[in-house]
């Protein structure tokens, strides 16, 4: 491999902003950064911006198990594409990593990925959300993430010696809301519309209960913990409170629960139904002015056969895809500087995720080249069937959206040139 | 102004709704022939597409097809062919592909009917979706009102029971309210929609309140399964808070009527002789269930056929 110059673009990470030429040694890493340089190759990314890579901290890639909704390939050449140099692969129903050995195998399958892909856990054997899973162990293996969930599916005491119990091997907790206890049936945002359409709602308590409990807890215990999915200001909002108190929480937000309002529901179509669910404008402009309290953008990426969605409404499954779209979406919507959304996508999830020594962090010498390249201004037009992931089916369809990922690096090499994927000898 | 399609009440609008009601008085005549059959829609097709078992509605619609010499193809789909793998789109399609001229479909789901467009071009009536609407069971309801009371303008109807979870209640204050009318809905908190606020409606959780005043009580079925849920304590609770008893209704003024979409539960939601009462309407509902649905095919499929209405009803 020669050396690689990205040469004119205005280069932003965690120390800032500027304009600099970014070198790119044989060994896929940061040679040099500054005005001026030169290299054997060059790729002239001036009116661009060349960040640190993206990381996603929710994506479900499907295999191994349900590889007609999603691949490791599919999902990665998806999750470049977006700009992602590195993304967490939420568990699939079909395969549980419980143990040592699914902790070593997942490790090794995920390798193929076309960027970084890092494993979770399961906290508890079999998910039964009673007992333990040997988390000592299966941290040894590689696994440093672990789902953890509360009522109903695991009780708080088990919870609580769960969050107790992983700070012993620096283990970082992924809490996934249930969004469900009260409210079993409900399929989308509990309110005026639901109440319209004669669909089942779920309220916005029912995340918040959950999120004040799980701080609370991370208060008593000193849990690192970390919300997935949280969708209501309020949620954002008692987050903040425990961090101010001490507790050791973080959370995330997905592009489309700030992009994307319950009012698309009154077209029935499924390709809405997302769990936590789209919320009402007024809840999405509260959010905006709160993002600065979030920690990380995650897509929740959540890919099905396109078939799936061709249902009613309450018998559709609930997700969609997002790892294409979320670059645009947080441009598009959220009134922040660029380096703040950038925060969002790279380096605050970098850390989040512990990888932030490879991803994210500061451009400078001797680090991987994990770089995004993209045109902060380009518009373009959201198509489910144009996008790498498996699944065609984006609530984003036919948005027009500003920002677009011409070019992602992962360790120094250009997996996306252009907008196209560089996978043909994978 | 003809709708392409019936799925709820605002398909039709104020002028649809009256265009409805007012061929419904030439097919009440028809239905009163000797022989209760004109060749209207002969040479059409109509899918009955039931993802809800329903023995009323479905056999109410065959019975409207059959009148106006519509052939029907009837579709019972239990919901085990949708956890075989079949979506709604491939039944959509198939259906389509057999040459259908409408598909009346009713879905446990709220929104069905607004989807089948996607894939067929063919006129959908809602047979009842969900918790959302039952155009067809509102239209029959003004029908009746209409004949027993006159224009619907000024009048007061009250809703009685499990709005929440109820289609009809959906469709009939929107069919109400187009047609002038004012509704109260009656229930306690636990059935009342949320965000009631946002219908144009007033509400109580007092029944006793609103009998003297209202010119129509409509009852609505209670489902049984609604204690189980902490809706209600008990079934005998809710009888006694928001049942139409023979004393209630005693306290209803002499011309009002008294409605139910049935089937009813009897000694829940109405009970005693109140159905049998003479302000009781609801055999009229059913009667008038099969001239509504005539009248909405005809609606959708009749016009600019040359089956033109006058020309069979005088033969």
């Amino acid at each position: 491999m020669s050396k690689l110059l990205l040469s004119g673009g205005r280069v932003i990470d965690k120390s800032g902003d500027r304009l600099a030429d970014v070198l790119i040694g044989p060994d896929g890493r940061i040679e040099k950064i500054g005005v001026g340089l030169a290299g054997e190759n060059t790729l002239d990314v001036s009116g661009k911006i060349v960040s640190s890579g993206f990381v996603d901290l929710n994506a479900y890639l499907g295999e191994p198990g349900d590889e007609l909704s999603e691949t490791i390939s599919s999902g990665t050449r998806s999750a470049v594409k977006g700009g992602y140099t590195a993304l967490v692969a939420m568990p699939s129903s079909h395969t549980l990593n419980d143990n040592g050995n699914s902790a070593r195998a997942l490790t090794e399958l995920y390798k193929r990925g076309l960027c970084e892909v890092l494993v979770t856990g399961s906290s508890t054997l079999q998910s039964d959300g009673r007992t333990m899973s040997p988390l000592g162990e299966m941290s040894s293996n590689g696994v440093g993430l672990f789902v953890v969930q509360g009522p109903p599916s695991t009780d708080l005491q088990t919870l609580r010696r769960i969050m107790e119990y992983s700070q012993n091997y620096g283990i970082k907790l992924l809490f996934s809301g249930s969004n469900n206890f009260l409210a079993p049936e409900g399929v989308m945002n509990e309110g005026v519309v639901s109440s319209k359409l004669g669909i089942s709602g779920i309220p916005k308590v029912s995340e918040q209960i959950e999120v004040f409990q799980v701080c609370q807890l991370a208060l008593l215990t000193g849990a690192n913990l970390h919300f997935q999915q949280i969708s209501t200001a309020k949620s954002i909002e008692i987050i903040y409170e425990a961090k101010a108190n001490g507790a050791l929480v973080t959370s995330e937000i997905s592009p489309h629960h700030f992009s994307l309002d319950e009012s698309l529901i009154e077209s029935f179509d499924s390709r809405y139904k997302i769990l936590p669910p789209l919320r009402p404008m007024e809840e999405i402009a509260r959010i905006k002015e709160l993002i600065a309290w979030v920690d990380a953008i995650a897509t929740g990426h959540s890919p099905c056969q396109d078939h799936m969605k061709d249902q009613a409404f309450s018998d559709a499954p609930f997700g969609t895809i997002g790892l294409e779209t979320s670059l645009g979406a947080s441009i598009t919507n959220l009134d922040i500087p660029i380096a703040e959304i950038l925060r969002l996508l790279s380096w605050s999830p970098a850390e989040i995720a512990g990888i932030d020594d490879s991803h994210g962090g500061n451009l400078i010498p001797g680090r991987p080249a994990n770089l995004t390249v993209f045109d902060p201004e380009a518009l373009w037009t959201v198509r489910g069937k144009q996008m790498a992931s498996n699944c065609s089916v984006t609530a984003f369809e036919g948005i027009e959206l500003k920002g677009l990922v011409s070019h992602t690096l992962i360790d120094g090499e250009l997996v996306v040139i252009d907008g196209a994927i560089q996978d043909n000898e994978r | 102004m003809t709708a392409k399609h019936i799925r709820g009440i605002d398909d039709l609008g104020k002028s649809g709704i009256e265009d409805i009601l007012s061929l419904s008085d030439h097919f009440h005549e028809v239905n009163a022939r000797r022989i209760p059959k004109v060749p209207a829609l002969r040479g059409k097709t109509i899918a009955l597409l039931f993802y809800e078992d329903s023995t009323r509605t479905r056999l109410s619609f065959e019975t409207a097809s059959k009148r106006l010499s519509a052939d029907t193809l009837n579709f019972s789909i239990a919901s085990s062919s949708v956890k075989k793998g079949e979506s709604l789109r491939d039944t959509i399609e198939t259906v389509s592909a057999m040459g259908v001229d409408a598909i009346v479909v009713r879905h446990g789901s709220s929104g069905v009917p607004w989807l089948l467009p996607r894939w067929t071009d063919v006129a959908i009536i809602n047979a009842g979706d969900g918790a959302h609407e039952h155009p067809t069971q509102a239209l029959l309801d003004c029908y009746t009102i209409r004949n027993q009371i006159g224009s619907l303008v000024g009048k007061k109807i009250s809703i009685v029971g499990d709005v929440r979870h109820s289609r009809v209640a959906r469709s009939n204050v929107k069919a109400f309210l187009a047609l002038g009318a004012s509704v109260t809905l009656v229930a306690p908190k636990t059935l009342m929609p949320v965000e009631v606020e946002s219908w144009e409606v007033e509400t109580t959780d007092q029944f006793d309140s609103i009998i003297g005043e209202s010119d129509v009580l409509y009852m609505l079925r209670m489902q049984l399964e609604r204690q189980q849920n902490s809706f209600v304590p008990s079934l005998r609770e809710y009888a006694n808070e928001y049942g139409l008893t023979e004393s209630r209704a005693k306290e209803m003024k002499s011309e009002s009527l008294i409605m139910h979409p049935g089937p009813m539960n009897r000694g829940v939601e109405i009970s005693g002789n109140v159905p049998e009462l003479s302000q009781s309407v609801i055999t009229d509902q059913v009667a008038n269930g099969v001239i509504i649905r005539m009248s909405a095919l005809y609606h959708l499929l009749g016009s600019g056929s040359e089956n033109n209405l006058e020309s069979y009803v005088d033969e």
